[in-house]
Order: C-alpha cells, then structure tokens, then sequence
C-alpha cells in the first residue's frame, strides 16, 4: 500500500479537489467519492432508517453534486455538499413517511430478552425515536465525526442549538436502550 | 454544565490536565456522573460499532462513482447525441455502460495507486466490459456447443450429395440385368449384345422372342435410335418416341407405324403384348411413368392417346416431349416450397411464413431423395442478458406512494439474465426422401419426410401434398406438413413444433 505522500491528489483539500473535479479530472474524482462514500452513507441510512430509500438518496446525493456543481463557491466542500445530501434525505424523507416501529413499552420488558436483540437494529429503532433534527445532529456529531461548527454549518443552526440537540439526543438514547445496554447497577 | 462541558473534551480528548483533574474529582464525589459518564460510554461504543457495520456496497459504490464520473469527465454529451438518441431507459443504461467502459478503462489500472477505503475493489468496473465479457464467454460455451453439431450436419450434407452423384451414372444408363431379366437399379431396362443375331426379323414376333434380353438400348437422351451392324437398336431421342418406334417398326416388321393417336381402344387382333413370349418376364413389362418416366407403358392397348404409346420394342428411351405428362422422365427436379402456419407451442398465436428449396434425385419411379434448405420458424428458449435501468435508480418517488409497492432498483445486484421463449426464424438444411403415389397422369399423392439440422438444433418434417402437372416440366403442389425442432444446445428436450399449408412449384429436366 502506498503511503499517503505517494497518492496522487492524497495532499489536496476537498475544495482542491472538487475545482479539479468540476475541470473534468476524473482521478480527482474518485479521491473526492472515497472521502466521502462512507460518510455520506451513513447519514443516508441513519437519518433514513430505511435501506432501500438511503441507498437511493446515496446516489442521488452524488448525483446532485453534479447538477450542482456550478453553485460551489470554493470554499469548504464538505458543508456545500453535506447540505445537499442532507437536502436529499429531507426530500426523500418528507416525500415518502418512514415509520420504524418501535414498542415504547420496551423498557419494561424483560432485560435478558431485550439484551438478545441485535444491537445495531436496537440502535436504529432508538433512533427512529428521536426528532429528525436531534437524529441528525447524533448522526453528523457521532457517525461522521464533525465538529459543533461543521455541522451548524450544515444545518443552519448555531452552534449553541447543535450542543443541545446532540446532549438530549444523547440522553434519549440512554433512556430508550438502557434496559438493553447498561448494567443494572454500576 | 461543568461536567457536560468536560465530558465533551474528554471525548474529543482535549482535556488538559487541570480539566482532567477537576472531571475525576467530580466522578468521585458525585455517583450519578459517574452513571451519566458509564451510558455516554457505553452509547459511543453502540454507535461505533454500528459506524463500523455501515460500510457502502461495493456494488452501490462503484456504479455510483462510475456514473457520476463520466458526467463530470465530460462524456455525458455523448450519452445525449443526436446520433445516439436515446429513447428509453435501456438506451440510457446501454449507452452509458458503453462510454463508461470505455472511459474507466483506464482508470481501472489506476485504481492499485488509490487508497482503498475499505470498499470492495475486486469487482468489475466497467459496466460496458462486464457485459462483454458476459456476452464473449457466453458466444464461446455456445459455439463449443453448436459446432460439432454443426460440423456434422454439414458432413451429413455432403455424404447425401456425394451418394447421389454417385447413383447419378447409374440411373443415367440404366440396364438390364441379362440373368434375370427384371429389374435393375429399379428401371425396367434392356441390355444386349446383339438383337437379331444378325439374322432380319420380320416382325414382331420374331423380334419379341429376343426383345428381352437382347435389344441393345438407346443410351441417354439425344442418343440416336440407329439399327447397329449387329442389330442394335438405339433410340433418336431427339424424335418423338411415336416416330422412333416407327422408325423400328420399319426397319424391323414391315408394318405400319403406330399412330398414337389413332390407338383408342383395344384391338382385338392385336395382342396384348408385343412379345409374344408370356412367359419372359419383359414381355409385359408395366412401364408406369412415375418419377423415372423412362420407360412407357408398354400395354400398347392403353387408351388415351395421352398414354405413351407402347413401343413394339422395349426400348428406353429418355426422350423429351412425351405425350404422357406425368411421365416427365426427369432425373433431377428442382422445386421451391412456401409455407404458412402456426406455431404450435407458442403462448400466442405465432404465425410464420416459411420456404424452402430442394433438389430431388428420382430412385425409382415412385421414390426420390433430395437435399433441402429452407427457412421456418420454432419457438426457442433464448437468454436475455440483465440490463441495469439507470434511470430508474434515480426516478422521484411518488408522494402517493406508501412505500410498500414502491419499486426501486437495487443497484448491488446484477440485473440476472432471464430465459424466455420466443418465436426465431431459423434456416435449416437436410435431406428428404420424397415417396409418390400416382393418381393419373396429371396427378400424384406424395408424402415427403425431411432430416436436417439448424443452429444448434435437428429439424424433422412430414408433408403430404399432391402434385399436378400441367405440362411437361412444370409440376405445382399442395399439401399440408409440419416440422419438429430438438435443440441441442441446452441439454435439455426444448423442442418446439408448426405446422401448416404447403405450396410449390417443381420442374425438371
């Protein structure tokens, strides 16, 4: 495996690389897609909870990147394009209702059942619970790995409203897989 | 808040080591952040081993680079050429598997200097060149399949054409076998060294007691009906019969010439038969024009004057222009066949249309064989590779729709090739044994049964018609047939049937 120095566009930004990309330079594409292929694909299916329809808004979200391509300013890709995926699964979202159903008398169940579940379905269906907007900021903040600004950026909120939406997001996940995950007692 | 705030930099691990200090005093002093801290941990380590679930399909992953690629490397105009309209989803799917296959060819070699960020490289790229190569390897397991079969219908092929053109001398001299005196090579034929012995003949008689086994034949046609030094007779082709057995009935017996068309009955005082010999086997020898047409009825009390008149002498001749249609005295016919009908297999009514066009070599004057080559139509199980319908990836859903009937294409499989029965046209070659039975002499019942072989596949056929036979070298006919097709190339009985109405004409020479 070549080190990093040796990739060809490994030491471009994004934003380099996209100016290279929208001049017609496919290899400075596929830098770009690898960036962002994961990233982008667990915002689909974790703000979607539905595969199909996040495999769909993964391509079109790089579809729209295309079509796009002409309101790019220069300047910090990854917000101008998370918004567009973000736009995306709105769209997709409003356009087609998504419910995942999820019995809220869980937490009174039986703790060894529940802990027989698969956790990552139980993490879907906890977060099937959360508001879209608390969803999000849990997703970008924890799956992708963006700072508070990065991801106000992407939202359109402030930074202030993010560090509150990801601290109740947080807490509402405690709540709704604690019989699931958490010891009894600690 | 405090304890929110430090919580967050411990996550993000930028605690300095006063902040660090001032979080483990607050854990030790207060338990329910110790608890609060425990779930914040455990829900990370939730999270992060789903983060580690969610990885793109590669399938997913590569098309959709691929696709969005070619856009902005400036190849999507050529997907969008007047030239190369595009005009449905297949089109779009086509053309761009095309141009994309193309395009990342290159980029293919590329890829083992790119990081592989944990997609799946191992898979085919180029849409264009997966399904070539699907359609390559496909075209080589069918052509291993086919060609022997191929190979031997064509050598089926030229065997038949290599025994007719060896029968070809035989039926072109036919003679009789001086032992028996019957029949050789199926044609009531005359052979001899010598007539008369040299010694003149008056009459009939007398030349009947040696016609069997002793008159010399007139070769083929245009040969010459001369008396030999020995007495041969050869027949003049070129001359009506009528006249040529004139012609030997005045050398031979001083007697008039047979007028064929004065002959319309019977005749009490003329024998039945010529030779007076009953008892030699040539002496009445029933010479039914069928197929052969060499030889004439030999009864010359036959009385249409349509009917050959009967020679006083056996005498072959292959004489064109004879009275007796159906008598045509061809050796070769050639015939061309159309055909309208069903399918019968079919899941709809399948009409065809098929021809075919064929040479017979006569056997016999009731048999023949031939080659044949034709088209015809058959239902045939047919692999129709999977195409990706890129648009339909991409199409909006309907706000209407609930979800449950929503239909979306998966990119992460290959589309799979389906198997369907549709109706082919086919070109077949074979041989045919033709059997016919006479009616009168403008008119024949046959039967013919083909063997041949197709792509891949054998054909057999049955047809009876009937012939007619207005003139001398124009035969049409009727009937009713079908064919059978097995195909060879599955491993599995796929055979498939039609039938329908049969129309020709044939001629000869």
């Amino acid at each position: 495996m070549k080190r990093r120095n040796e990739i060809p566009g490994a030491d471009l930004s994004d934003d380099a690389l996209f100016l290279r990309t929208q001049a017609g330079d496919l290899e400075s594409f596929n830098q770009l897609f690898r960036r962002y292929e994961r990233k982008v694909y667990m915002y689909c299916m974790r703000v979607l909870l539905d595969d199909d329809m996040a495999r769909d808004a993964f391509q079109e979200a790089f579809m729209r990147l295309y079509e796009h391509r002409a309101s790019y300013d220069g300047r910090n890709f990854m917000v101008w394009f998370f918004t567009i995926v973000r736009n995306v699964c709105l769209n997709m979202r409003r356009n087609k209702k998504i419910t995942v159903p999820f019995e809220t008398s869980r937490a009174n169940e039986n703790h060894a059942e529940l802990r027989d579940v698969v956790l990552h379905d139980q993490i879907v269906l906890a977060l099937n619970q959360l508001p879209q907007n608390y969803r999000e900021a849990i997703v970008l903040y924890e799956y992708d790995g963006y700072s508070y600004q990065e991801i106000a950026g992407i939202t359109g909120a402030t930074i202030a409203t993010i560090k509150i939406r990801i601290y109740r997001a947080r807490k509402m996940l405690r709540t709704i897989l604690s019989p699931v995950v958490y010891d009894d007692g600690i | 808040m405090e304890f929110d705030l430090l919580v967050r930099k411990y996550l993000r691990g930028t605690l300095s080591a006063s902040e660090l200090e001032r979080l483990r005093d607050m854990l030790e002093r207060v338990p329910e952040y110790r608890t609060e801290l425990r779930q914040i941990l455990d829900l990370r380590s939730i999270i992060h081993d789903d983060v580690l679930r969610l990885i793109p399909p590669s399938e997913l992953s590569d098309y959709t680079r691929e696709t969005v690629g070619a856009r902005f490397a400036g190849i999507e105009s050529l997907l969008h050429n007047d030239a190369n309209r595009i005009e449905t989803p297949d089109d779009l799917a086509d053309a761009t598997r095309s141009v994309v296959g193309q395009l990342f060819a290159a980029a293919a070699t590329s890829r083992a200097n790119t990081v592989d960020a944990g997609a799946d490289t191992g898979t085919d790229v180029e849409q264009g060149a997966v399904v070539n190569e699907v359609d390559a390897s496909d075209e080589r397991r069918r052509r291993a399949v086919i060609l022997p079969y191929r190979i031997a219908g064509r050598m089926l092929l030229a065997a038949s054409i290599a025994v007719m053109i060896a029968l070809a001398p035989t039926a072109l001299t036919p003679t009789l076998d001086q032992s028996a005196g019957g029949l050789a090579n199926g044609f009531d034929v005359f052979r001899s060294g010598s007539i008369l012995n040299g010694a003149p003949v008056d009459g009939r008689s007398a030349l009947g007691e040696r016609s069997g086994n002793e008159i010399a034949l007139a070769s083929v046609v245009n040969s010459s009906l001369t008396i030999t030094s020995d007495g041969a007779v050869i027949s003049d082709g070129s001359t009506p019969r009528s006249t040529s057995e004139r012609a030997i009935a005045s050398v031979i017996a001083p007697e008039p010439s047979v007028n064929d068309a004065a002959v319309d009955a019977p005749r009490d005082d003329q024998p039945a038969s010529l030779v007076l010999d009953p008892d030699n086997p040539l002496s009445n020898i029933p010479m039914r024009g069928v197929y052969g047409g060499l030889m004439s009825s030999y009864n010359p009390a036959v009385d249409s004057f349509q009917r050959r008149q009967e020679p006083p002498l056996a005498v072959v001749t292959f004489a064109p222009g004879d009275a007796s249609a159906s008598d045509d005295g061809r050796f070769l016919s050639v015939g061309v066949t159309l055909g309208s009908g069903n399918v019968i297999d079919a899941d709809a009514p399948a009409a065809l249309m098929q021809n075919s066009y064929y040479f017979a070599f006569n056997v016999s004057n009731d048999d023949r064989i031939g080659i044949e080559m034709g088209g015809s139509t058959f239902m045939q199980e047919t692999t129709i590779p999977g195409k990706r319908p890129l648009k339909n990836v991409f199409a909006k859903q309907d706000p209407g729709d609930t979800g449950a009937t929503a239909v979306l294409v998966d990119p992460r499989i290959a589309p799979p090739s389906t198997v369907r029965r549709m109706k082919q046209d086919i070109t077949y070659g074979g041989v045919f044994y033709d059997r016919r039975l006479e009616v009168d002499n403008k008119w024949d019942v046959c039967m013919r049964t083909t063997f041949g072989a197709a792509d891949g596949a054998i054909v057999t056929g049955v047809r009876a018609y009937t012939a007619f036979t207005p003139t001398k070298n124009v035969t049409l006919t009727l009937g009713i047939g079908g064919s059978k097709l097995f195909s060879l190339t599955r491993g599995t009985a796929d055979g498939s049937t039609n039938y329908g109405l049969y129309y020709g004409v044939e001629t000869g020479f």
